[in-house]
């Protein structure tokens, strides 16, 4: 399991971001991500769980609880 | 014995372009530029200056800093050279005096002065040279296309000199072990379609290239992630190829193609940020250039020490990339500007 409070931990640490208030729904774009800001969350995760997100499932990941559940499902 | 950084040299032109200069001609702004690349301004050749007059103003002065004149080859690392053939450097050398010298250019774009670092050292470690003069030259904007407002925002002119001769593994100044590597599988997302062999003038069927084509294009994501991903792995090989920890560095000099991809890449390999020493605000991407380009910023800044260990690494197009270790010697430098 990936819960929301991990990548929330992951994006303050790697983004130096709080977004201790921001809820799951929240779109990663109202957090101020851009592509490159995508990209390197990808490597976060990927350094930290070693789960690769390809180009094609990021393109599909727009909120906090899709990253959640997208990550949620590669470790199950 | 091992090769040893003796001098340092390097030379911007003289006019400045800002974010806000190309935001008049191009869709883009100054604060888009800078949050996705660092990049405030850069130094772009215009008029008559090209490749190789920068290319002998740092040499030159990379020869001051190393008072020496006994220079026995001269290497340019160049991806805009003056013509496609002959190289660059034989003119180099004969401008600054270095009668019948070894010279000769190396192509590997921003990962070239890496990878003339290493040609360099094996030459003198092998007994074949015993001062090499290496320069990183460009007046690349030349091959970036002023329409295109994924590339033309990125890149600047400039150069940079080394002066690489014999020394101790112990002494201030020396090249560590080098990890290089290449994965030519990836060349067309950051290439310059047109104008060499495969496509000339004419396509295979007859037809005239696209103007695009004799220009840079580049995949920025696919660039983005390799260039963090190898960056990475050929830095961490190299610290341990040197018995160093990344804890005993002081500083990453890094290539300046992006400053992000400089900070993910200190995040991967646990680097404090405040060891990532960067230039791209001033000078954009000067390809072969921004390894001098920042070395000698920081040198003669003081911000870079006698004794200091720098990572140095630098990913381009091929894709390329190299890493080594160097102990910075203590070295006189000179300005930058052209005058």
């Amino acid at each position: 399991m990936f819960s929301l409070n991990e990548l929330k931990t992951i994006i303050e640490t790697r983004f130096k971001m709080d977004v201790s208030t921001t809820s799951g729904d929240t779109s990663l774009e109202d957090i101020g991500f851009d592509s490159l800001s995508q990209l390197d969350l990808a490597q976060a995760i990927h350094k930290q769980h070693g789960i690769k997100i390809s180009d094609d499932d990021m393109e599909s990941i727009s909120t906090l609880d899709d990253v959640v559940n997208y990550v949620s499902g590669k470790l199950s | 014995m091992t090769a040893v950084i003796r001098g340092i040299g390097v030379c911007v032109p003289p006019n400045i372009v800002t974010n806000d200069d190309i935001s008049k001609t191009l869709d883009t702004s100054d604060l888009w530029i800078r949050e996705r690349t660092g990049i405030e301004r850069r130094y772009m050749v215009d008029g008559e200056i090209s490749t190789m007059d920068l290319a002998i103003k740092a040499g030159l002065r990379a020869i001051e800093s190393a008072q020496t004149n006994k220079i026995d080859m001269v290497i340019v690392a160049t991806t805009s050279p003056e013509r496609l053939c002959p190289a660059v450097a034989p003119e180099v050398a004969d401008k600054l005096g270095l009668k019948g010298v070894a010279a000769y250019d190396i192509t590997s774009a921003c990962a070239g002065f890496v990878y003339g670092m290493a040609t360099a050292k094996g030459f003198v470690e092998s007994g074949i040279a015993d001062t090499v003069l290496l320069i990183g030259a460009e007046a690349f904007t030349k091959f970036v296309n002023k329409d295109d407002r994924t590339t033309w925002p990125i890149f600047g002119d400039g150069a940079g000199a080394m002066v690489i001769g014999k020394g101790e593994p112990d002494e201030l100044g020396a090249i560590g072990q080098f990890d290089l590597g290449a994965d030519g599988s990836l060349s067309d997302a950051l290439c310059t379609h047109a104008g060499g062999a495969r496509q000339r003038v004419k396509d295979s069927l007859g037809q005239h290239a696209q103007s695009q084509a004799y220009y840079l294009s580049m995949n920025g994501r696919v660039v983005y992630e390799n260039a963090v991903s190898q960056m990475t792995q050929s830095s961490l090989k190299a610290v341990r190829q040197n018995d160093l920890t990344i804890e005993e560095l002081d500083w990453m000099i890094g290539h300046q193609a992006n400053i992000r991809i400089l900070q993910t890449v200190a995040y991967e390999l646990d680097l404090p940020e405040c060891k990532v020493a960067s230039n791209i605000a001033d000078h954009g991407n000067t390809l072969t250039a921004s390894i001098p380009l920042l070395l000698n910023d920081y040198a003669h800044s003081n911000q870079l020490k006698p004794g200091q260990k720098l990572l140095i690494t630098a990913f381009g197009a091929g894709f390329s990339w190299g890493s080594t270790v160097v102990t910075w010697p203590d070295l006189r430098t000179y300005p930058k500007e052209w005058n």
